[in-house]
C-alpha cells in the first residue's frame, strides 16, 4: 500500500499505462501473456485501483485530473477570498464591541475554525475542503494575534511570526497542504532572518537591511529533508527546497548588485564581485546536485537563477558598451550555448542511464 | 496523530492569546510608567486606512522635533555626537554602513522645550515686526511679518505640545535623567541616520521612528471622539483631554478621556462614528 496520495496516483497512471500498452500489443499481435494471466492482472489492478480510490480518492483517468486541477484551483481561490472576508467582517464590526468580547470573539474564531479542519479532515476524502478550511485558519490565527497587538497597543514584536510559523506548520502537516508549508517555512526564515538581525545589534524590522541574514535559515530549509524525512507527505520535500533555494538566491542576487548591503568589511565594489561569483557557483552547485539526485524544482531553479545572475552580468558589461542589436545577439548566442551544454548533459544522462 | 495535532493547535491558540494578554495586564499592573495629560493638539485621529468600513479608532500620538533657529536640511533636530555614540553609531563615520539603531525615545509634555519653542516664534515675529517698521512699504516683508504673526498663533493654540527631547539606549539612565513622569515619557523606538551634505560639509543626518504610537480608543470613548474627530487631518480640532498611560512594557493606552461640550456645527451625519 503506498503512504501518500502522490505514490498511488503514481502508481494508478502505470496501470493505465500498462493496460494502453496491452491494448497496443494487441492489436499489433505481439501479446505474450494469455488471456487469463491477463485478466488475473485486470482483476489485481481493479482491486488496487478501488483501494486508492477508497483511501486517496486518486484521479483515475484524464477527465478527474482536469477536474482535480480545476478543483485546486478554485478551492485556493476560495480560502484566499474567505481569509480576507473575515478580515473585513472584523474590521466592520470590532468598533462596536468592548475589549473582553472583542478578544473573546478572535479566540473563538481561531479556536472554531481549527475544530471545522480536522472535521472536515475526517469526512472529506478529497481534502480541498479541509485545506480550504485550514487556509482559513490560519487567516483566522494571523488576525487573533494582529488585533490583539492593535487592541492593547502592544510594541510589534517578532515572536508573533514564530507563532504564526508553528500554527501554519500545524496545519500544513495535518492537511498536508503545501500552501501552508510555504507559508509557514516563509514565516520561519522570516523570524530567523528578525533574530539574528536584532543579535547583530539592528532593530528586529531593520531585518532586509542586510540580506545575509536570511542565509542561514535558507540554507536550514535546504537541507532539512535530508534530515528529517518528508516521504509520508508529498510534495513536502520539495517545497522546503524550494522555498530554501528562495532564501539563499535571492539575498546573493541582492547582495551581487548592492554591496553596500553586506556585513563584509570590503568595498561595495568587491562585495558586489565576491557574490557575483558566490551566485554563479551556488546556481551551478544546485543546477548539479538537481541532476546528481532528480530533483526537477532544484534543477529548474538553479537555472532560472544561473541565466539572471548571467544576464545582469550582461547588462553590466556591455548594455551601454555595444550597440542594442548585438547586446541581444550575444545574449541569443549565449542561449544557444547553454542548449548545447544542456543537450551535452542529457545524452550523457540518457547514457548513463541506458 | 489528529488528535495529537489537534491538542497541539488548540494549545498554541490558547498559549499565544494566554501569554499576548499576560504582557498586557504586566505592562498595566503598579504605578505607571509615565502618566500624560494630552489635549486634541497631541492626539489625531489615525487614518482609516482604504477600508472605509473600519468601525474602530485608533489615535496618533503627535510628536515633534523642537524647532530650530535654521531650516536644517540634515535633520529637523540636532542629535549630538554624544548622543549618537550613545547609540552605537561610530564617532566621525559620515558613511556609516550600520545606519539605524534601536533607542528610547524620551518625549516632553509642556515643558521648557515648548517653552522654547514659543519664545523662538515671539522671537521670529518680533524680528519680522522690527524690519516691516524699517521699510514699512515693502509688500514682501509684509508678507513675513504675517507668516510669523500666523506661525506664534499656531505655537500657541495648535501645535502640538508634546516634544522630543533626547534619546538613548539606556531607558533607566534616561528616567533618571527626566524624573517626572507626568511630563516625560519614555517609548522605544529606533534612530536611522545617513549620510548629509551641508556645503563642503558632509555629516549625519538623522531620523527618529517612534515604534508605538497608535492608541485604540476603547467603546466607552469610540462613539464620541469619533464625532469629535471627524478627520484624521481636521483643521479646526475640537477640544478633548485625555490621560494617556506607560506601563511598565512601556506600551501605551488611554485612561482617561474628558469631552468638551460638543460644537453645533459638527456634521452628525457625515462624520458619525460607523
Amino acid at each position: 500500500m503506498p503512504l501518500t496520495r502522490d505514490q498511488a496516483q503514481q502508481r494508478a497512471d502505470d496501470i493505465q499505462a500498462f493496460r494502453r500498452e496491452v491494448l497496443r500489443l494487441r492489436g499489433e499481435d505481439a501479446q505474450l501473456l494469455g488471456d487469463e494471466p491477463l485478466a488475473r492482472i485486470a482483476a489485481h489492478h481493479d482491486h488496487l485501483l478501488a483501494q486508492y480510490r477508497a483511501s486517496f480518492d486518486i484521479d483515475h483517468d484524464q477527465q478527474t485530473r482536469r477536474l482535480s486541477l480545476s478543483m485546486r484551483i478554485v478551492s485556493l481561490l476560495g480560502a484566499l477570498a474567505l481569509a480576507a472576508s473575515l478580515l473585513f467582517f472584523f474590521y466592520q464590526f470590532w468598533g462596536l464591541f468592548g475589549t473582553a468580547l472583542q478578544v473573546a470573539i478572535l479566540a473563538g474564531f481561531s479556536i472554531a475554525s481549527l475544530l471545522l479542519t480536522f472535521f472536515l479532515q475526517r469526512r472529506d476524502s478529497s481534502g480541498y475542503f479541509a485545506k480550504l478550511a485550514a487556509v482559513l485558519a490560519l487567516a483566522c490565527f494571523v488576525l487573533n494575534i494582529h488585533m490583539l497587538g492593535q487592541i492593547f497597543n502592544i510594541t510589534p514584536s517578532d515572536n508573533a511570526l514564530l507563532a504564526w510559523a508553528a500554527y501554519a506548520l500545524l496545519l500544513a502537516y495535518a492537511c498536508n497542504a503545501r500552501l501552508l508549508l510555504a507559508a509557514g517555512l516563509a514565516c520561519l526564515l522570516a523570524y530567523s532572518g528578525t533574530r539574528i538581525s536584532h543579535w547583530c545589534g539592528w532593530p528586529w524590522p531593520e531585518v532586509t537591511e542586510r540580506p545575509e541574514h536570511f542565509l542561514p535559515g535558507g540554507l536550514l530549509a535546504f537541507l532539512l529533508p535530508a534530515l528529517l524525512s518528508q516521504a509520508r507527505y508529498s510534495g513536502f520535500a520539495a517545497t522546503y527546497r524550494i522555498i530554501g533555494m528562495l532564501a539563499l538566491l535571492l539575498p546573493l542576487l541582492i547582495l551581487a548588485n548592492w554591496g553596500n548591503g553586506s556585513y563584509l568589511p570590503f568595498a561595495a565594489d568587491s562585495i558586489e564581485k565576491l557574490y557575483q561569483l558566490l551566485g554563479f557557483a551556488a546556481s551551478a552547485l544546485f543546477i548539479w546536485l538537481g541532476i546528481r539526485r532528480d530533483w526537477a524544482e532544484v534543477t529548474l531553479l538553479g537555472q532560472a537563477a544561473f541565466l539572471l545572475f548571467l544576464f545582469i552580468k550582461m547588462v553590466d558589461w556591455w548594455w551601454e558598451l555595444l550597440p542594442k542589436y548585438l547586446f541581444f545577439l550575444i545574449l541569443g548566442l549565449t542561449a544557444i550555448l547553454c542548449l548545447l551544454v544542456l543537450g551535452r548533459l542529457r545524452r550523457a544522462h540518457k547514457g548513463g542511464a541506458a | 496523530m489528529n488528535a495529537r495535532l489537534l491538542s497541539a493547535g488548540l494549545g498554541l491558540v490558547l498559549l499565544s492569546n494566554a501569554v499576548a494578554l499576560a504582557g498586557v495586564w504586566y505592562n498595566r499592573q503598579g504605578e505607571p510608567e509615565a502618566r500624560l495629560l494630552l489635549s486634541e493638539r497631541e492626539l489625531l485621529r489615525s487614518w482609516d486606512g482604504p477600508h472605509k468600513e473600519n468601525s474602530g479608532l485608533t489615535l496618533r500620538l503627535n510628536w515633534r522635533w523642537p524647532p530650530t533657529e535654521q531650516d536644517d536640511r540634515c535633520s529637523s533636530t540636532e542629535l549630538s555626537a554624544a548622543q549618537l555614540e550613545g547609540l552605537g553609531f561610530a564617532s566621525g563615520d559620515t558613511e556609516p554602513r550600520w545606519n539605524s539603531r534601536p533607542a528610547w525615545l524620551v518625549l516632553e509634555l509642556d515643558g521648557p522645550a515648548y517653552q522654547r519653542s514659543l519664545r523662538l516664534a515671539e522671537r521670529q515675529l518680533a524680528e519680522a515686526g522690527e524690519r516691516l517698521r524699517q521699510l514699512p512699504g515693502d509688500r514682501q516683508l509684509q508678507q513675513q511679518e504675517q507668516a510669523a504673526r500666523r506661525a506664534l498663533e499656531h505655537e500657541r493654540e495648535q501645535s502640538s505640545r508634546l516634544l522630543l527631547v533626547d534619546v538613548g539606549a539606556d531607558a533607566e539612565a534616561l528616567r533618571q535623567r527626566y524624573p517626572d513622569r507626568r511630563q516625560h515619557a519614555l517609548l522605544p523606538g529606533k534612530v536611522q541616520v545617513w549620510r548629509c551634505r551641508d556645503g563642503a560639509d558632509a555629516r549625519l543626518g538623522s531620523i527618529v521612528v517612534l515604534h508605538n504610537e497608535q492608541l485604540n480608543v476603547p467603546i466607552t470613548w469610540r462613539r464620541q471622539l469619533a464625532e469629535w474627530l471627524p478627520q484624521p487631518y481636521g483643521s479646526d480640532p475640537v477640544p478633548f483631554t485625555a490621560e494617556v498611560l506607560v506601563g511598565r512594557r512601556f506600551e501605551p493606552w488611554l485612561g482617561d478621556v474628558r469631552l468638551a461640550e460638543k460644537p453645533a456645527a459638527a456634521d452628525d451625519d457625515d462624520n458619525a462614528a460607523r
